[in-house]
């Protein structure tokens, strides 16, 4: 299966004796929006942090084909994936600049500093900040720093933690509208985990809800929106 | 061994008697110290003492807060200094100045600690280092008559006397064991640290039991946690750090009483490093931890001394460089390997041994002891009585090791011949558990095999048990004996003069403390260059001197094995009997079990 | 009281040199702190260590002085990097307790090494700043010459006296004489200048290091979020111990400007500099690496001009000068109480 970014079986997670994932198996098909919903603590969080191997974890990942579940953090970097972690992960205390250029820090080639004024173009808000400390901005740019410093790396699967949390509700619409903008045009596979139903289904084409540790429901994005299971405990129908 | 050996429910019977055996063996412990050992080795183990509270005081901090103190030497310091010039300048006695020295630590401690412990991390340690490195050089200043009264970098003689205005109090001491003369000074000094020591315990641990003291141990469990349930963390993590100096304030002054001279360059940062030592290797956060740490300090740092002086690497003071490296080294390694310390180790081979089933409240185990039990399948009998015969044998090798002069060898000697005591009671109390399973029937169709071996474990370790009764009162008796002999005995000075000897054999005793050698009572250095001529002379003036009194005859009861009759036959006995007992069940066991396979299950009993 | 204002440049020249060399030792601690949020209580010893490698490569290997002092910071660098590799990469550095307690061990363990190697008597170093002539002999002979005529030797501020004379020590007098300036009444010592020059290049090399380089932005970053570092794919451990060896270069510098005005290197003469060097850092801010060196230089001037001029030249109380210690104690506490973060810090300090 060559057009499956990613492929995630049987998929355990744990904090030392708690056990957060109980067996997860879902796929990210290559061009594709696929959103996590589920609750506080349901471990949306956590997924994202297996499948970078930031915890101890059992379980295959497959990312186009090889297995990816051993390998180092900064391997799977290395390999296309992007991380934007819950709560911005900004670096405070360095400048909006730095912030994108440790961004393409696995990077080896020379256009670091057009894509920097390529991502300007799309969040021209950083542009008038490069020289400002990250910490210094507001919610809704760090987010986009946050978004453009994961972009800085040129990930073929980018993985957005809870990217609505703490945001006005005008910033989440122009986020998202953003992320598809961004998704048609250079056909990036994004795993979204979101609280915030309504927006994700919207942009996404595949969804997946969770609830402690275990996949509860998935289906195609329109189809989940229209179950009333989901529209009764995400989207306040 | 999976399982523990003993299982037993909280306040039974049995716990009853485990406790009290326990206690029992500490209390022994406690005076043989003074009886057994030598003059200069009671030096050693009063400065254990002293430091057993000093690092207490750490552990307040570091143990039970969670917070890194590193400058209790300044603390100790300023105890020490305060306590010599009430003793000299004021002519105080020590015991009317403890609350002086308590309540000085206290309020320096408020003054350090409330800057450093208003903010969180590393700042407290910052500031204590800071401290432990500042104290030794404000004792030189000249002015403000800060040198005279600390005697400034020569340091300054106190008196030892504990009770100058002769209130009656001290004549209580002389009645103690040990405090007879020959190691008199030390071990009446001995009693009085023991006692400080013991009391400090008991106080920390109902204060850490306390409703304050619970606040203090929820502040290092999670500081958001305490604050949420009302807990004022600025002020309960203060007033125990304040707590602690006053405590090391307290070691300070042990100290001074202890050493009988106090200078400056003996609170040092390398004191304090000293101090975090004993608390990590004894045990972060447990009361036995300080007891173990004060312990280890003193008598690792000895034993590093007489290694480093054979090989050439030491200083006057014995604080050489191997020493510090030594330290050092098992400071990491212990922080890597063992970061719970002795204690956690100690625990470990307790929980080995002996399991205590908490109650619920209406009084019965949490979990019925039966379910405990593991059934007719059980090796506990079998490792009673291989403890039974490994007790004994362990004995005859820690015998054989005692004459080899080596210092290590005879370390492990010592400990080879200390196991049967902890062995010889745990042998009773599991070989009495498995007689009784067996007769209720718990051990199924084994129970006759586990009863025989229950019983031959037991009179093994009844046996055992009553060698270390009879030892123990043997080098009681006889150490008192010695003692007794030295008030009386005279001696030949090397002017010529008589002389009581008793003055001699201190002499020697605390030039051998300086000198830091090993050996007998009153032997030589092992290099010979060490020794000064003059503390050889005085040991063999002295040993002479107790060696020419009269020793009744018969009076050796028991003793080594080549010393007298009783103990050398029980000896024989003992051996003997593990000999018979370990070829009939461990080497001729498998011929046993194939001629025991063949029978029936009920005659297998019968046989044996 | 005598304000003795002719001298006190003397003693703001000679504070800021001290405070250069606190400077240089507060770097270690803050590169150290930034990266492992720890305070390593060995970076003195590891300075030490990194003087005596200069000794060695120096006066005993006749290597030149300067290739000496980068050798030595190399290898400096190199024990630093193995020390967070082995010793300080496998505990949870949000536990205080177990790195503290390694950093003790080091410092207990490289004291005694380097006293079993070194044994502790001051072993005299050739100054970097040409202090004396180079046809000087090292070591001791300078102070016991054949007619028991002592040269020039240095008092604790650094100055030179000429203690007793005899041809050749007036001769040599005549020569260490002329290392310094005369500013505005002042002595200002070539040796002075030099410790600031050394101090400036390597204050220069470092931003260049963090500011340019892409080790230097990994490293920023690690010690700015380090969750977030990996996940852009940054090697953390590798970035500790690139922070570790960059302290350990500046504790090397700061021991290797130190030692000629100590008369010499031994293995205990880090221990009140690295107390200087906490004071300097915490008045700075423990995160804070300008704030080090301004700690520094400003703790270099109390200690001078505060203790050294003010208390023992104006006041006439001659214990001031037992109190320096004492006033870099009272320092931290006095940053506690009032700015617990220190003059430029910005970690956010929990209060409690």
């Amino acid at each position: 299966m060559t057009d499956m970014m990613l492929k995630v079986e049987d998929l355990h997670a744990r904090y030392g004796a708690v056990e957060v994932l109980r067996g997860l198996d879902f796929e990210v098909p290559d061009g594709n929006v696929v959103v996590i919903l589920g609750a506080n603590g349901a471990g949306k969080t956590t997924t994202l942090r297996a499948l970078c191997n930031m915890c101890t974890t059992t379980g295959t990942v497959t990312m186009e084909g090889d297995d990816i579940s051993r390998a180092k953090t900064a391997d799977i970097v290395r390999r296309g994936v992007a991380h934007v972690p819950q709560g911005r992960g900004t670096f405070p205390e360095l400048s909006v600049m730095d912030n994108l250029k440790i961004g393409a820090y696995t990077r080896k080639d020379n256009e670091v500093g057009a894509d920097v004024d390529r991502w300007f173009e799309i969040f021209p808000r950083l542009e008038e900040r490069r020289d400002q400390l990250a910490g210094s901005l507001s919610g809704g740019e760090q987010q986009m720093l946050a978004v453009a410093r994961a972009l800085m790396c040129r990930p073929r699967l980018l993985l957005l933690d809870e990217p609505s949390l703490g945001l006005a509700p005008l910033i989440i619409e122009d986020l998202f509208e953003r992320f598809a903008q961004l998704n048609k045009e250079t056909g990036l596979t994004m795993l979204l985990v979101e609280q915030n139903a309504n927006l994700a289904l919207d942009m996404a084409d595949y969804g997946y809800v969770i609830e402690s540790g275990e996949i509860a429901l998935h289906g195609p994005a329109d189809q989940l929106k229209n179950d009333p299971a989901v529209q009764e405990a995400y989207l306040g129908a | 061994m999976s399982s523990p050996l003993l299982i037993v429910s909280r306040g039974s019977t049995q716990h009853r008697q485990w406790r009290f055996l326990s206690w029992g063996y500490a209390v022994a412990l406690a005076i043989l110290v003074p009886l057994v050992l030598q003059p200069f080795e009671i030096g050693k183990m009063n400065r254990a003492l002293v430091l057993m509270v000093a690092v207490l005081a750490v552990n307040l901090v570091v143990g039970f807060n969670g917070m890194l103190a590193l400058g209790h030497s300044a603390f100790m310091g300023i105890g020490a200094f305060v306590a010599a010039s009430m003793v000299q300048d004021e002519l105080w006695d020590y015991w009317m100045i403890i609350p002086v020295v308590v309540i000085v630590g206290f309020a320096i401690g408020i003054i350090v600690g409330l800057p450093a412990l208003r903010v969180r991390g590393l700042y407290l340690a910052l500031v204590t280092i800071a401290q432990a490195a500042v104290f030794p050089t404000l004792v030189n200043i000249d002015e403000l008559g800060i040198a005279r009264r600390t005697g400034g970098p020569n340091g300054r003689d106190v008196i030892e006397e504990v009770d100058r205005q002769e209130s009656g109090f001290s004549s209580f001491f002389e009645w103690l064991p040990g405090v007879d003369g020959a190691r008199g000074a030390n071990a009446y000094r001995y009693w009085i640290l023991l006692i400080m020591t013991a009391i400090v315990i008991a106080l920390v641990r109902n204060i850490m039991r306390s409703r304050p003291g619970r606040a203090v141990l929820a502040i290092r469990d999670s500081e958001a946690g305490a604050a949420v349930y009302g807990v004022n963390l600025p002020m309960y993590k203060t007033v125990n750090f304040a707590l602690s100096a006053s405590l090391g304030s307290l070691a300070g002054l042990m100290w001074c009483l202890d050493k009988g001279f106090v200078a400056g360059q003996d609170f040092t940062f390398l004191l304090a490093v000293d101090l975090i030592i004993g608390l990590v290797i004894g045990g972060v956060g447990t009361l036995q931890g300080s007891i173990f740490g004060g312990l280890f300090v003193v008598w690792v740092r000895d034993l590093t001394k007489r290694i480093s002086i054979p090989l050439g690497f030491y200083t006057l003071d014995g604080d050489g460089p191997l020493s510090a490296a030594i330290f050092g080294l098992i400071l990491i390694l212990f922080t890597f390997f063992a970061p719970g310390g002795i204690a956690s180790m100690v625990t470990a081979i307790q929980k080995r041994i002996i399991q205590v089933v908490p109650l619920t409240p209406s009084g019965d185990p949490i979990t019925p002891l039966e379910d405990l039990d593991p059934g007719p399948s059980s090796t506990r009998a079998t490792w009673a009585l291989r403890f039974a015969i490994a007790g004994p044998v362990l004995l005859v090798i820690g015998w054989v090791l005692m004459n080899v002069d080596n210092l290590i060898v005879g370390t492990l000697a010592f400990a080879l011949r200390f196991a049967i005591v902890v062995l010889a009671p745990v042998i009773i109390f599991v070989s009495m558990n498995e007689l009784r399973a067996a007769k209720a029937g718990r051990r199924g169709e084994n129970a006759a095999a586990v009863s025989s071996q229950a019983k031959t474990a037991g009179v093994l370790g009844v046996l055992s048990f009553a060698y270390i009764q009879a030892f123990a009162l043997n080098i009681a008796l006889r150490a008192h004996h010695v003692g007794h002999l030295a008030r009386e005995s005279v001696a030949v000075n090397p002017d010529g003069k008589t002389v009581p000897a008793i003055p001699l054999v201190n002499e020697a005793a605390k030039a051998k403390d300086f000198v830091g050698t090993s050996g007998e009572f009153c032997g030589t250095s092992p290099t010979g260059e060490i020794s000064d001529m003059s503390v050889s002379e005085l040991c063999n003036v002295a040993s002479d001197a107790i060696d020419a009194s009269e020793t009744p005859v018969g009076f050796w009861l028991i003793g080594w094995p080549t010393q007298s009759m009783l103990s050398l036959v029980l000896s024989i006995i003992v051996i003997a009997a593990t000999i018979f007992i370990g070829l009939r069940y461990f080497v001729f066991a498998d011929e046993k079990a194939e001629t025991a396979s063949e029978p029936a299950p009920e005659d297998v009993g019968a046989s044996a | 009281m005598n304000w003795n204002w002719e001298i006190l440049p003397d003693f703001i020249f000679n504070g800021l040199r001290d405070g250069a060399v606190y400077a240089a030792a507060a770097l270690a601690l803050v590169l150290i702190f930034k990266a492992t949020t720890l305070i390593n209580f060995a970076t003195g010893e590891l300075a030490m260590l990194g003087a005596f490698f200069v000794y060695v490569l120096n006066v005993e290997q006749g290597l030149w002085l300067w290739l000496s002092i980068a050798i030595a910071m190399l290898i400096s660098a190199a024990i630093g990097a193995a020390v967070e590799r082995t010793l300080v990469r496998p505990f949870d550095p949000a536990d205080h307790l177990p790195v503290v307690l390694i950093t003790l061990g080091l410092f207990l363990i490289i004291n005694a090494v380097a006293g079993d190697v070194w044994n502790y008597q001051v072993r005299r170093v050739n100054d970097p700043f040409g202090h004396f002539p180079s046809w000087v002999p090292n070591g001791s002979e300078l102070k016991t010459s054949s007619e028991g005529n002592i040269a020039c030797l240095e008092n604790a501020d650094g100055d030179l006296a000429e203690v007793a004379a005899g041809t050749a020590g007036a001769e040599m007098c005549e020569m260490v004489g002329r290392t310094f300036f005369e500013v505005i009444g002042a002595r200002l010592h070539y040796r002075t200048i030099g410790i600031w020059i050394a101090l400036a290049l390597a204050l220069i090399a470092l931003a260049l290091i963090l500011g340019k380089t892409k080790a230097g932005l990994a490293f920023r970053a690690v010690s700015s979020n380090t969750e977030s570092a990996r996940l852009v794919g940054v090697n953390t451990g590798r970035t500790l111990g690139f922070g570790w060896a960059l302290a350990s270069v500046f504790g090397t510098l700061s021991a290797a400007l130190v030692a000629p005005a100590l008369g010499g290197v031994n293995p205990n003469m880090m221990l009140t500099i690295l107390i200087y060097a906490l004071a300097g850092a915490a008045l700075g801010g423990l995160d804070s690496l300008g704030g080090a060196v301004i700690g520094g230089l400003v703790v270099g001037l109390i200690k001078s001009v505060l203790v050294s001029w003010f208390g023992v030249v104006v006041l006439g109380q001659a214990y001031f000068s037992i109190l320096q210690l004492a006033m870099a104690f009272l320092l931290i506490l006095i940053v506690l109480l009032f700015r617990p973060a220190g003059l430029f810090g910005t970690r956010r300090i929990e209060r409690v």
